[in-house]
């Protein structure tokens, strides 16, 4: 049986332990910042127009390789299609006659040609069409997934948002504040070309993410669709924001993603 | 056994041992729809080179003092399809190419780049001045650069002006973390101006410069980058040279043909 002053006396050590102590321990412990600055931008020009505050845990969380990989795998056990077709020991198609007697031949016991143990023989865990190879990822570690994808191409400095309200400073008569072109029949693919042009971006995996369909956008990025993505913000997924070199994305766009995918 | 070798074709002409042996240079860009040229000239709409008159009529014309117009098939108009090399799809390549360059954009970066610390410093002070309203500087050291920002419209203003005037972009990420202008003077010389930039290769992210300066043991020699342009100067030299001594060979073999 604890004594009164006994319990007090621990629970003041441990209290002491916890707040002092530490603080002798770590004397320049210091909070760490709860936002960071993204840049928001005019389209195509990516003229800054002004400065956005996003959270820390949003875009400049720090990189979770593990968490990118099962999100990765998750995502492309899900595409595939599952289209094999290999025949069981009863389709197969040999005959059900055993080979050789069960004893007397000098040889090991066999059973029939279907065997899946034989040469030609049939497959053991045979399947049809269509597989399903899916499998499950808890839905917060995939959130934490894209928020991560995210805050590694921002911190990679690959990440340009694109918007305008309340801006900073005006928005030229050339540009857009949402990732559109000025709709033109002439000069819409041109003026996409110019824009990768300046940006340096010819040959370059290009990932855009729109908040609303963007007629223009899509029609003029046909040329290009090899390397060019223009996703819609709901179907947005790890690997495509791994694997652009440049990701694209609306303020809007951006907003729903964290909204979404914030823990 | 027998053994294949590539002969090259001048040899065939008899040249003798002049004509270089070894495969030449070729500096042309190869036009590899070369026999379409021609083929589109088959197609081309046959007309008669001599005229087709009656000699009767022929006769009565001269006598009349007629002067018959003979138009030369034989010989080539200087219009654009008719030059072997330019085709159809490089034609267009080139006024897209001028069509890309004449559509109006909006270049807020500046198209030259700063290349010095001296440039910078030019740089940084404009970008002071024009972001705060009430202080100005007028030099590079002064102790006002060292100061934090008083506010995100400040620092907004002072980074766009900045990213504008030298011509290169800032990561937002480098934005959120420099927190006075000399700090983004370190970034730039450190990231801009030593050529790190420029190195750095998004297919070889993690590739590694060595230079001489890192090693003090004399028993370490870093081969010196060659610079792309330096590279291309060579290459241009070589080729003249070549060109030069084909040609000149190409000369004598034609003086000894004609002596022989």
């Amino acid at each position: 049986m604890f004594n009164r002053n006994r319990l007090w006396k621990i629970a003041h050590a441990v209290r002491y332990q916890s707040t002092k102590a530490a603080e002798t321990v770590l004397p320049n412990a210091a909070i760490p910042p709860r936002y960071t600055l993204a840049t928001v931008r005019a389209f195509p020009s990516l003229e800054p127009l002004t400065f956005a505050p996003v959270p820390t845990s949003v875009l400049a969380a720090p990189l979770r390789r593990d968490i990118l990989w099962r999100a990765v795998v998750y995502e492309n056990d899900n595409k595939r299609v599952g289209s094999s077709n290999p025949p069981g020991r009863s389709e197969n198609g040999y005959s059900r006659r055993k080979l050789l007697p069960q004893k007397g031949s000098g040889r090991a016991r066999a059973g029939d040609a279907n065997s899946p143990t034989r040469h030609n023989g049939a497959r053991a865990l045979a399947r049809t069409a269509p597989n399903d190879y899916s499998t499950v990822l808890p839905s917060k570690v995939y959130s934490q997934a894209v928020i991560n994808a995210l805050s590694h191409q921002y911190r990679s400095g690959n990440l340009f948002i694109i918007g305008g309200a309340n801006a900073l400073s005006k928005t030229n008569e050339l540009d857009l504040n949402e990732l559109e072109l000025i709709p033109s029949n002439t000069t819409g693919d041109i003026l996409f070309e110019r824009f990768m042009k300046e940006h340096k971006l010819q040959g370059k995996k290009l990932l855009f993410i729109i908040s609303e369909p963007r007629e223009a956008l899509l029609q003029n990025t046909d040329r290009f669709k090899d390397k060019v993505d223009v996703v819609q913000q709901e179907l947005v997924d790890v690997n495509d924001l791994l694997k652009a070199k440049r990701i694209f994305i609306e303020l809007a766009a951006l907003e729903y993603l964290t909204v979404t995918h914030s823990l | 056994m027998i053994r294949y070798t590539r002969i090259p074709r001048l040899n065939y002409l008899g040249a003798g041992s002049l004509l270089p042996s070894a495969r030449q240079l070729h500096t042309t860009k190869v036009s590899s729809d070369f026999f379409s040229w021609f083929k589109s000239k088959k197609n081309q709409d046959q007309e008669p080179t001599v005229p087709t008159k009656g000699t009767q009529e022929l006769i009565s014309d001269i006598e009349a003092g007629k002067t018959s117009k003979i138009s030369n098939k034989q010989k080539l108009e200087l219009i654009p399809e008719n030059f072997i090399g330019e085709e159809e799809g490089e034609l267009a390549e080139k006024a897209r190419a001028k069509q890309i360059k004449g559509v109006p954009f909006n270049r807020w970066l500046s198209a030259k780049k700063v290349a010095n610390e001296a440039q910078l410093d030019a740089l940084l002070i404009e970008s002071y001045n024009n972001a705060w309203n009430g202080s100005k500087i007028t030099s590079a050291t002064d102790s006002k650069l060292e100061g934090t920002f008083p506010d995100l419209v400040i620092k907004f203003n002072f980074t766009k002006s900045l990213q504008a005037s030298s011509g290169y972009l800032i990561p937002d990420y480098q934005l959120t973390i420099l927190n006075t202008p000399a700090q983004f003077k370190n970034y730039i010389c450190k990231e801009i101006l030593s050529g790190k930039q420029a190195r750095y290769k998004e297919s070889e992210p993690n590739a590694i410069h060595l230079s001489s300066a890192q090693f003090t043991s004399p028993n370490i020699y870093i081969v010196p980058d060659v610079k792309p342009k330096a590279q291309k100067n060579t290459y241009r030299k070589i080729i003249r040279e070549v060109n030069i001594l084909e040609a000149e060979s190409a000369r004598r073999a034609i003086e000894q043909a004609r002596q022989s």
